[in-house]
């Protein structure tokens, strides 16, 4: 059994502060770190290696630095890591990244899962997973909390709609997007984090793919960014509860909290 | 302006695609508040690129659907088969693409609801289309007929905004509750249109629901609403309890609140409890001494209700509220109900 954890790695979001007054952010500062829900996917993954035997195989796009996360998921017990990187890929856009991703799990060979985080914490789009089930033609689960069964060509899951639960079927080979939080993923082992740097990564290009500039070509243009309205302390209100009420309403609402 | 557009050439093809289409979900017979905020934004849009509002559900009654029209819609389609009856990926994936394909709408506004999260990534990628999910906003650059949609990044520390103008159909997600909805009009009409889908083969089942909760911890919230002290006994709980349902939000508890009963000490956050880093932290009847500041001084924004203007609180909050807490929390519960 064959499973595939497609991670991305980005910046700590823990780290990452916008300077409203400034209208800037400053992402550098911040560390890079494997998605949180990406390692949420490879925990379920490595799992089902404890449970059943699979073998997880870990991909990533990027340049260099990737190679560090690749490696970290290595050391959380995935069997072998692929980086997908050149300066085509390194342009390209969501459905140009699904469309790599599904390149090279075409190249790998049979596999039975793809076990992906259903957002990444830097974009919040939820894009990927669905994508590269579409573009490998296969069927996808979203919003999966756990695991429960794999066998006979099949999965059955937990998919979780609207603090909703239900239980779904799905054929194999299929995508399975992991809900964020859906379980505590496993630290590195200490001796795999020195061994990690021992073997050598395959890094495939787009070429390798058989992808052109053209089939990469991003459709996507990025116009700027926005920011929320600065943090002031100490604004007190009185009046009628009413009127409060309305106030805290409109506050939260402008920050996008409810 | 037809005779324009094949004077023009090359154009005739681009323009080709037209028209705002939602991607509408009803529920028990009614247009869920997502769907009519998707159309209130395509009305809106429609009317600057001088354009039709169109709307496309799945397996509707003819006069459920016809609403659509009253909320904007100039024309709805059904699409009916007996395999649509239940949301299932690649099923409604094929059908929506397939119409999708033969009207050539130049924007598909999808709501950001849990089977369209998934839904239109997957189609976008079959259409070889762009997306822009979740947006928080959308304005038009009426010149090159383009979309712009802002996003939150990183959970909403800013906002990017993103285009698509070279692929159509421009297909973008709203997050529920950031646009105004569609009001109902009984006296527009428009068309409605049956389309019926042939079946094809099924991959995922839907078993039907399980009994499972999701283990929430106090340090992973996003909301996290709080009492202390000024929170007098069961009844006034009970009221923070409904304002932590209604922000989806965690409850905790200073350490005064502990030692009143109000909560349980695993749930007390402080300098001896809980250090967390809530996106919102509503303070209840909280007076805010240091050590209990400690556990929440990276929380993004603090919002404090309480009856003593001069409760230190205040002066960490982003916004103070002087009163009762069995004053205001209704006041806000009704406020949040009736958006």
């Amino acid at each position: 059994m064959r499973v595939i954890v497609p991670i991305k790695q980005i910046r700590d979001p823990r780290g990452v502060k916008a300077d409203p007054r400034r209208q800037q952010v400053t992402l550098e500062e911040a560390e890079l770190v494997i998605n949180p829900t990406d390692r949420n996917a490879l925990e379920e993954a490595l799992v089902l290696k404890d449970k059943l035997g699979a073998k997880v195989t870990v991909i990533s796009i990027g340049g260099p630095e990737v190679e560090d996360s690749i490696r970290e998921a290595w050391a959380c017990g995935a069997d072998e890591g692929i980086l997908l990187s050149d300066e085509l890929l390194a342009k390209a856009d969501f459905r140009g990244a699904a469309l790599a991703l599904a390149k090279a799990i075409q190249k790998l060979g049979d596999f039975d899962l793809i076990i992906a985080g259903a957002m990444a914490a830097d974009t919040c789009q939820g894009q990927l997973g669905p994508r590269l089930a579409a573009a490998l033609d296969i069927p996808c689960v979203n919003d999966v909390y756990r695991i429960l069964e794999v066998s006979g060509g099949k999965a059955r899951v937990i998919r979780g709609w609207d603090e909703k639960f239900l239980e779904v079927e799905v054929e194999l080979p299929a995508v399975l997007c992991i809900a964020p939080g859906a379980n505590v993923p496993r630290l590195p082992h200490g001796a795999r984090i020195m061994n990690s740097y021992q073997w050598e990564m395959p890094v495939w290009k787009a070429s390798d793919l058989g992808l052109s500039e053209e089939d990469l070509r991003p459709g996507v243009e990025e116009r700027g960014l926005s920011f929320p309205p600065e943090r002031v302390r100490g604004r007190v209100s009185r009046g009628s509860p009413e009127d409060l009420a309305r106030e805290l309403v409109s506050f939260l609402r402008e920050r996008h909290l409810i | 302006m037809e005779y324009f557009e094949i004077m023009m050439g090359e154009a005739l093809e681009e323009t080709a695609y037209r028209d705002i289409l939602v991607v509408a979900w009803l529920e028990k017979g009614e247009p869920v508040p997502a769907t009519l905020e998707a159309l209130g934004k395509a009305r809106e849009l429609a009317d600057s690129l001088g354009a039709y509002v169109k709307a496309v559900t799945f397996a509707a009654g003819e006069e459920e659907a016809r609403k659509l029209t009253g909320y904007g819609a100039d024309y709805v389609y059904i699409l009916q088969g007996p395999a649509l009856s239940q949301y299932d990926l690649e099923i409604y994936a094929k059908a929506l693409g397939e119409f999708i394909q033969e009207h050539k709408p130049e924007i598909v506004l999808f709501p950001a609801i849990a089977p369209a999260r998934e839904l239109a990534p997957y189609l976008a990628q079959k259409l070889g289309a762009g997306l822009i999910a979740n947006c928080t906003e959308i304005s038009l650059d009426e010149a090159t007929r383009t979309v712009i949609g802002a996003h939150p990044m990183y959970g909403g520390e800013y906002f990017r905004l993103l285009a698509n103008p070279g692929l159509k159909p421009q297909i973008v997600t709203l997050l529920p509750g950031y646009f105004r909805p569609a009001y109902y009009d009984a006296y527009r009409t428009g068309e409605v249109q049956t389309i019926s889908v042939e079946p094809v083969p099924s991959r995922v089942k839907t078993k039907g629901p399980v009994d499972f909760t999701v283990p929430k911890g106090l340090d992973k919230a996003k909301v996290v609403v709080s009492v202390g002290r000024g929170v007098k006994g069961q009844e006034e709980m009970e009221l923070v309890k409904k304002l932590a349902q209604a922000l989806n939000a965690e409850l905790a508890g200073s350490r005064g609140a502990v030692d009143e009963g109000l909560i349980g000490p695993d749930r007390q956050v402080g300098m001896s409890g809980h250090q967390i880093e809530p996106k919102l932290y509503v303070a209840c009847g909280i007076s805010g001494a240091i050590q209990h500041y400690y556990g929440i001084r990276n929380a993004r924004c603090i919002v404090a209700i309480n009856p003593d203007p001069t409760a230190p609180i205040f002066k960490v909050a982003d916004l103070g509220l002087v009163g009762e807490v069995k004053d205001i929390i209704p006041a806000v519960l009704k406020e949040l109900g009736t958006r």
